[in-house]
């Protein structure tokens, strides 16, 4: 259609003249009722255009939260008001090499008006009334500057009393791909520069996201990341999903789960199987086929694959034995010796030299039920069956597709956050790689997708200088709480304490129980964080944790969080500073997939609301506190910072415009190349100690002998826990096998959703509108316990309750549900005697008020979908 | 004349509802106002084996639709008052608000209860955006906001033509009043199925 300039009106005049000139039959067609001049007359009554949007600026801004993209977003203001949020939705939008595609945001992206302008904002500094428990929410307003007073002249005490050991800057993705505005990684952010210079600070290793693939599934294959490119799947004949849901985390128009439905266009003939416990969105958009499992039970699988297609024949021996080992019996006690860990990379150092397997403890062997395994029987895929819930001919249908090559295998994060994930996550990639997937085009590893992108040679984060970190040795990102219960009981055997170099690169024990923690932790910084009341887990517990009395060597002293919203979090901290959205400041965020790649500078679309401050600002304020002005500075503000990025970019090579103020005219570029996409290589040599794919792990047995999985006495001997050297399934906590199951029956996950990024935009209505946070159960379930679609139930376990509505669903198996992860806990009462106590109803459907803080069992991290529970109608 | 209309590609849908909230930005929406909505439609059985293993034909697929600028539009056959009309030009379907009376007789009669009373008390519905051109220029912002790009917006007869497999109905979306839009239906879509996400597409509803 003609675009004129011209009011309506005349256009219609226009169209009608023209069609009495040369087509009078157009005009009678579309006339049906009236016609000539008075049709137009009568239509123009129609309210029908208007004027365009009426604004001052148009700028370029960005979306910072967690989900694996980064999508930036053009945001309209008038008056110093965000007026309308706009996408990269002009120009070409192709894909293929050598083309460029929209960076189109999802659906959350859209919605940030209602983040801006929201209740929820935190407006001037706060602190905790005297005499409250921390989550009680009781705050009294303070200024900038009593705030920065009071946070540096406490900081000062603790490190005069316990040194930098005691200080601890937690884990939070709310603020992720900016440049100087960024709370991830933490050993990147603005405070973590500052502590650097002020001599460090007890740093984390691994993430929420990631916390068992990190270090479990290196124990197979010394590589948790390597995977093909989604996009070299395009030569796949069959692509196997476990638990990875695209659709509902890496969702923007230039995410995964845009590449993957490129791969699925470009390859109808593939045959894309989701093995995962509800229908997900990702399966809805993608697979020909869903296979439902039971949560954490997919060595199960794996192993019922492998003893079918080993008793038929079917695997490579030869590639087995080249590059496997402890596979076999026949060579297990040889193959031991090889995969002995000599080096601190490696955990399990056995400095006395004695610790061997007495009996076979091959895959073979467990398999067969034989040698170590005596009496367990054959994991025949009927015993498999009985554990998964998979029918016995599906899963020796799936294993015979995972040999009809190439078949490519990618594993969600999701499989891995169960009690025995380590296990899920080695299983997992054990099947890729022993079918011959691996190295293949359309193969892979079984590892998480890579995506491609044409990167910018720009710094991603200001120098942090953590060469300057005193602190030598680090806490898993799970297991911090131990150090505010009882830093004493923390070692490497008993909660994984681990050294940790100035590259952040950490390692192991020459002997087990020497690395220590010095300290407890003191003070906790919490910047872009709902973690403490939100992703870690069992708030009740955490509640009563906080609030444990500051004492020589338990309980904290100060909790800040910097954050523009009154998280959950933020109401158990002692001072809350109001943080600023990106849309409030400038920075730099870059991304792309497939052949496309964009660098964006984003402008500041309107002041800081309220009293506001970026973090740079407040960081600088510390710094002045502590003396460190200059030396945080270096006399730079956080533009200054940005063209030092620009600088750097230029230097490096990057194709950006000759100035820096050009670079900022124009805010958002793109470039694209013609990169075949990647093929993970099968190596000649893995990082493991034997340097092939190790299916019994000596280092998994060795610790199972050297640590101690009660973590000196807080975590309960029930046997629940396993270190098991080949990726075998056992009952594990609150798994499908633990006994509690008789008294609570539902297996609880809690699935990632399309409203929220975690947390981040768990305070947008319109989200909230257009998904609402229902608790997933399937239609068996629903109707045996008189559930109807939309009643409001009660979801308790033993550590909570939790009051949401029901989504009655054929996408769920029997036996499971789901809440939806991330939303915010609002509990029915926050009165200071019943803080904490597992009888408090949350009406939020915040399912991190039912999940476990039990530490997993190699990688300390969080099991969290492993979950035992109840359900009522509320 | 040249109808426009939509085209909306249900076998990559994965129900994000990004169509909805741009929507929501683009319009001004209040909750609980929708003009887009998403039906999720699913079905099928499950049955369990002597080993309680499970076997499921359960399936699930995802219908956006918006106004559909009907050919025979319902509210505007329907509206007491003569507010409702279809435009001549560009088929679009709105209301003349100085004799609209905000009855809501528009959005009882419309098979996909689309009109929305505002707080003016008036009807309001999708006019695929042309609100913001003075020429009436139809620029929808769903239909650049899909992230899978399963939305196409243009004239219907060119959707038609380039998608000629399409359809006019899906799940419990009939064609009652000849919308214009197709569908391209989901590999499950001919297991038909019932609304399975009644709260989701929740809109204010006329009393």
């Amino acid at each position: 259609m003609e675009k004129t300039a011209s009011a309506r009106i005349s256009r219609r005049s226009f169209m009608a003249l023209s069609g009495l000139m040369g087509a009078g039959l157009a005009l009678t067609a579309c006339s049906p009722s009236t016609s000539g001049e008075n049709a137009a007359d009568e239509a123009a009554a129609l309210d029908l255009g208007g004027e365009p949007l009426d604004y001052d600026t148009l700028t370029w801004s960005g979306c910072h939260v967690n989900c694996g993209s980064r999508c930036p977003l053009k945001v309209y203001a008038k008056d110093g008001t965000v007026i309308r949020i706009s996408v990269d939705d002009d120009g070409a939008d192709e894909f293929g090499p050598g083309k460029i595609q929209q960076l189109r945001s999802c659906t959350r992206g859209r919605t940030n008006r209602q983040r801006i302008y929201n209740d929820t904002r935190v407006q001037t500094p706060l602190k905790r009334v005297e005499g409250t428990k921390r989550g009680e929410g009781k705050y009294e307003e303070i200024s900038w500057d009593e705030a920065i007073d009071l946070i540096a002249t406490t900081m000062k005490e603790i490190k005069d009393e316990y040194g930098n050991d005691a200080f601890y800057i937690q884990y939070g993705t709310g603020v992720l791909g900016g440049t100087v505005s960024k709370s991830w990684h933490p050993d990147q952010t603005a405070f973590a520069r500052l502590m650097n210079l002020w001599g460090g600070y007890l740093r984390q290793y691994a993430d929420y996201s990631t916390g068992q693939i990190t270090w479990d599934l290196p124990l197979l294959n010394g590589d948790a990341w390597s995977n093909n490119d989604v996009m070299n799947l395009v030569n796949s004949k069959n692509i196997i999903l476990f638990g990875n849901n695209p659709a509902n985390t890496r969702m923007s128009g230039s995410a995964m789960q845009y590449l993957i439905t490129q791969v699925r266009l470009e390859n109808p003939e593939a045959n894309i199987i989701v093995v995962d416990p509800h229908l997900s969105d990702t399966a809805v958009g993608i697979a020909n086929r869903w296979i439902p499992i039971r949560p954490g039970t997919d060595m199960a699988l794996v192993a019922g694959m492998i003893h079918y297609l080993l008793s038929e024949g079917k695997l490579d021996e030869q590639l087995i034995r080249d590059k496997f080992i402890g596979f076999y019996s026949d060579s297990f006690m040889e193959d031991v010796k090889l995969a002995e860990p000599k080096s601190t990379a490696f955990m399990g150092m056995d400095p006395t030299g004695t610790l061997m397997p007495d009996k076979d403890m091959s895959y073979e062997a467990y398999l067969k039920g034989t040698g170590a395994y005596e009496g367990s029987g054959e994991k025949t895929p009927e015993w498999a069956a009985a554990i998964t819930g998979i029918p016995a001919d599906t899963i020796r249908e799936l294993a015979d597709i995972f040999m009809d090559h190439p078949t490519a295998t990618i594993q969600g994060w999701g499989p891995q956050r169960h009690s025995n994930g380590g296990n899920n996550t080695r299983a997992i990639g054990l099947i890729a790689a022993i079918t011959g997937n691996v190295g293949i085009s359309g193969g892979g590893t079984g590892a998480r997708e890579a995506t491609g992108g044409v990167p910018y040679p720009v710094p991603s984060a200001i120098p942090c200088f953590p060469e300057k970190n005193t602190v030598d040795v680090c806490v898993s990102f799970f297991d911090w709480y131990q150090a505010i219960v009882d830093y004493q009981s923390m070692n490497d055997a008993t909660w994984g304490i681990r050294h940790i170099d100035e590259a952040g690169v950490t390692s192991y024990a020459e002997e087990p129980g020497t690395i220590k923690l010095k300290a407890p932790i003191k003070f906790i910084w919490n910047y872009g964080s709902n973690v403490m009341m939100g992703q870690h887990a069992d708030i009740n517990e955490m509640l009563n944790i906080c609030n444990l009395p500051d004492e020589k060597d338990s309980g904290v002293r100060m909790i800040v969080t910097v954050d523009p919203w009154m998280t959950p979090t933020a109401m158990v901290s002692d001072i809350i500073l109001p943080g600023t959205t990106p849309f409030e400041e400038e920075d730099i965020i870059q991304g792309g997939t497939g052949w496309t790649g964009f660098v964006c500078i984003e402008s500041r679309a309107i002041e800081p609301m309220f009293e506001a401050k970026p973090i740079y600002e407040i960081c600088t304020l510390l710094a002045d506190k502590l003396g460190l002005k200059d030396e945080f500075t270096e006399g730079k503000t956080q533009m200054d910072w940005l063209e030092w990025c620009y600088d750097e970019g230029i230097k490096a090579g990057a194709d950006l415009p000759a100035t820096f103020d050009e670079f900022r005219q124009t805010g958002l570029f793109k470039q694209t190349d013609d990169h075949e996409p990647s093929i993970a290589p099968m190596p000649e040599e893995l990082a493991t100690p034997s340097g092939k794919y190790e299916v019994f792990s000596k280092q998994a047995f060795n610790i199972s002998k050297q640590w101690d999985l009660t973590g000196d006495g807080f975590v309960p001997d029930d046997g629940l826990d396993q270190i098991t050297p080949c990726p075998v399934y056992y009952d594990s906590f609150e798994g499908y096998g633990d006994p509690l199951r008789a008294e609570y029956p539902f297996q609880l996950i809690g699935h990632h959703y399309k409203t929220r990024t975690h947390s981040s935009y768990g305070n947008v209505a319109w989200m909230q509108e257009v998904a609402p946070q229902q608790v997933w159960i399937s239609e068996k379930d629903a109707a045996d316990l008189g559930i109807e679609q939309d009643d409001e139930v009660i979801v308790s376990t033993v550590r909570g309750r939790s009051q949401l509505s029901a989504k009655v669903t054929n996408r769920m198996m029997p036996g499971v549900v789901s809440i939806p992860q991330g939303a915010w806990y609002e509990p029915e009462s926050r009165d200071a005697a019943t803080l904490g106590d597992p009888s408090v109803l949350d009406k939020g459907g915040c399912i991190s008020v039912l999940t476990s803080m039990r530490p997993t069992p190699i990688s300390k991290g969080n099991g969290v979908h492993s979950n035992l529970c109840k359900i009522e109608k509320a | 004349m040249t109808q426009y209309g939509f085209y909306v590609n249900t076998d990559i849908c994965i129900g994000c509802k990004a169509c909805m909230t741009s929507c929501f930005d683009r319009q001004n929406l209040k909750v609980p106002l929708k003009f887009r909505k998403v039906y999720e439609y699913g079905g099928g059985d499950w049955q369990t084996d002597d080993a309680g293993a499970f076997t499921t034909t359960s399936f699930t697929y995802y219908a956006s639709m918006t106004c559909g600028q009907c050919d025979s539009p319902a509210c505007v056959a329907n509206c007491p008052t003569g507010a409702m009309q279809k435009d001549e030009d560009l088929g679009i379907v709105n209301n003349d608000k100085d004799l609209c009376i905000g009855c809501m007789t528009c959005q009882k009669s419309c098979p996909y209860n689309h009109p929305q009373q505002f707080e003016d008390g008036l009807s309001w519905k999708c006019v695929m955006c042309t609100d913001e051109s003075p020429d009436a220029t139809p620029d929808p912002a769903c239909a650049k906001a899909c992230p899978m790009r399963c939305i196409e917006f243009g004239p219907i007869e060119e959707l038609r033509e380039k998608h000629p497999q399409g359809a006019d109905a899906i799940g419990e979306l009939s064609n009652e009043t000849s919308p214009n839009v197709v569908f391209e239906l989901h590999r499950d879509a001919s297991k038909g199925g019932k609304l399975m996400n009644p709260a989701e597409v929740a809109s204010q509803d006329a009393v």
